[in-house]
């Protein structure tokens, strides 16, 4: 694109300044600031050369020198503060800014961001109110495309992971190997080295991830089957969706009872629990546990009430 | 010829900066180096020079109203509005920007993230991101948002043609803008829908033509206390306020999302969360039974009792 006279008058606008904050720059470090060739560079500094404010007698032009390629400025004339943010850059730094604050977990740091996001809001008010532009970074969408770069530089990451089952966050060093899609949204498999086996992790339960330097381990498959236990599950009606929806192989043994293999029961009876419609046939063992678990839920509820 | 233009316009704007009142066009033209020809020919240089200036965001008012000058528009440039004032960032805040503006690296605005960070920061270098680069795949493309941004700066209207969900057609649309909201990973421009007079939200991955912006200048007010979230839907959908109790260090999920959260007793925090839903309130309650206690809705927390009442039945 070739520069237009307005344009180049800007970039002539924001040379004074910059050397004035700059004194004794050289031509190439100003060349590659204001992303122009060195012969552009010296012709704008000619030009400046000649600028200046009515009356254009030596007091009243901008007073520039160059000698061995470094250049020094003794008058700016009415130049000497930057020229003000367009609207562009005014847009361009809060989408930064909000997406920075999301970016960082430190409290203090994030309200050390908000802070700023707000002041520098305020600064540019009259431009564009402060509610004039909302960004909010979609938090599956960002660790998809960390997780993604991971892939693709075949490098590890530190996770955060949310454990929904056992309700907690776990710090996990993981290889990403693909994501795949599923009836319970997007999935990642990854080798875990906290575990020695591969793994999938939840998209939306992955709180936080970061590159790590570490080069990718080489995997050892040192992963055993796990074993599993059979349960019986009885449905309130004949629709089997439910079933369906919550694990892969099931076994219909007619009345409405499937056979599923699981291999944490605390999924089960947390499943069960906000399922609507399932009972727990057997082992005897794990109902028992749910009515245990159910009726302790229920009194700590009415005690609380009460 | 256009060497002594760059040198008009930057003349132009030092003197525009440096009077204290508005200057006549006839003193423009009399004291501000470059000008020459007939009064017709400075006549067309000036409102040429005037438009290039405006449209590279630099602001010159105008005063036509003033009764010192009788029928003749008076111009200047105030410094307050051409000057960055740069002494209210500290340098810690500098170093804040820095990192954030660092964040568009490969995202197409390098370019204005480098010159916003040379005048903001003294110098282009935005250093490279810690973070891998993020803003990239929402979609924004530099063209739309600088149309976008020009149109917000002079308060200009846009047309475009846009395209509808689930309609193959376009049509036209002139819109003056006034906001800009992510979500979901979209764009999605604010503004007074011209022809349907109505404020409308328009996905930016909907406009299928080139914008183009109206010559017209301060054709509308954005309110100061405008906010873009009134007018999408999307983020105004009626969440439901639910208050829980939950033990010391469970139920991360009800955790991650919350309103406020203060100690309870020993045992317990008491927090705030926004649901989507009853049903979804109603299924974090029960998934978190052992660890969570439903305080309000009431009739929400009844709900969940009534749930526990049967699943003690069913197993007994």
């Amino acid at each position: 694109m070739s520069e237009n006279a307005a344009e180049r008058a800007i970039r002539l606008l924001d040379l004074v300044p910059f050397i004035l904050d700059h004194q004794g720059i050289s031509i190439n470090q100003l060349a590659k600031e204001f992303n122009v060739s060195k012969e552009e560079i010296i012709k704008d500094l000619n030009l400046l050369f000649v600028c200046g404010l009515p009356g254009y007698t030596p007091l009243e032009l901008i007073d520039i020198s160059f000698e061995d390629e470094l250049v020094y400025l003794r008058d700016p004339q009415n130049l000497s503060e930057p020229r003000t943010l367009t609207i562009s850059e005014i847009i361009v730094t809060r989408i930064a800014l909000s997406a920075l604050h999301e970016l960082v977990s430190d409290p203090e740091k994030r309200a050390e961001i908000q802070a700023l996001l707000r002041k520098f809001s305020a600064l540019f008010e009259s431009a564009l109110p402060e509610n004039a532009i909302h960004v909010e970074i979609d938090k599956e969408q960002r660790t998809q495309k960390i997780v993604q770069h991971a892939i693709e530089s075949g490098r590890n990451l530190s996770i955060e992971y949310l454990n929904l089952t056992k309700d907690e966050v776990s710090s996990r060093e993981i290889t990403p190997i693909e994501f795949v899609k599923s009836h319970q949204g997007l999935t990642l498999n990854a080798y875990c080295h906290r575990v020695g086996a591969v793994r999938s992790f939840k998209v939306t339960q992955i709180i936080s991830a970061v590159e790590s330097n570490r080069s990718q381990m080489l995997f050892n498959s040192t992963e055993q089957e796990e074993s599993g236990v059979e349960v019986q599950l009885r449905t309130s009606d004949s629709d089997s969706s439910l079933i369906n929806r919550l694990v892969k192989d099931v076994k219909s043994l007619g009345d409405n009872v499937y056979v599923i293999k699981i291999y944490q029961e605390e999924w089960l009876i947390r499943t069960v629990f906000s399922q609507a419609g399932l009972e727990i046939a057997s082992p005897f063992m794990i109902r028992e546990l749910l009515r245990k678990e159910a009726k302790s839920a229920l009194k700590r509820y009415q005690e609380f009430s009460a | 010829m256009s060497q002594a233009k760059t040198e008009r316009l930057v003349n132009l704007t030092m003197a525009l900066l440096a009077s204290r009142r508005y200057m006549k066009k006839s003193e423009i033209f009399q004291k501000v180096a470059g000008y020459s020809g007939t009064p017709e020919t400075k006549e067309r240089m000036f409102e040429r020079d005037k438009d290039d200036l405006r449209n590279l965001g630099i602001e010159i008012e105008v005063a036509s109203q003033d009764p010192l000058f009788e029928d003749e528009a008076g111009y200047r440039i105030k410094p307050e509005s051409y000057r960055f004032p740069l002494k209210e960032i500290s340098e810690a805040e500098k170093s804040i920007l820095s990192t954030a503006l660092a964040l568009w690296e490969s995202s197409g605005f390098e370019k204005v993230a480098s010159e916003t960070s040379r005048r903001l920061l003294s110098g282009n270098q935005i250093g490279e991101s810690t973070f891998p680069s993020l803003i990239a795949p929402i979609e924004l493309v530099e063209e739309s948002l600088n149309e976008i941004a020009k149109a917000l700066a002079s308060r200009s209207s846009i047309e475009f043609h846009y395209q509808k969900q689930d309609s193959r057609n376009s049509e036209n649309r002139r819109v003056c803008p006034m906001g800009l909201s992510t979500w979901h990973g979209s764009w999605y421009l604010v503004g007074e829908d011209l022809d349907r007079n109505d404020i409308r939200a328009f996905k930016l991955s909907r406009i299928v033509s080139q914008i183009s912006i109206n010559k017209k200048r301060e054709m509308y007010e954005i309110p100061r206390d405008f906010s873009v979230t009134d007018y999408l839907v999307m983020l105004n959908r009626e969440l439901i306020e639910v208050e829980w109790l939950v033990r010391k260090g469970r139920a991360q999920l009800l955790r991650s999302n919350l309103k406020l959260e203060q100690s309870f007793d020993e045992e317990w925090d008491l927090i705030h969360t926004k649901e989507e839903s009853l049903e979804a309130a109603l299924e974090k309650a029960l998934w978190h039974y052992d660890s969570v206690i439903l305080v309000k809705p009431i009739k929400l927390r009844e709900q969940v009792m009534r749930r526990f009442e049967k699943l003690v039945d069913q197993h007994e």
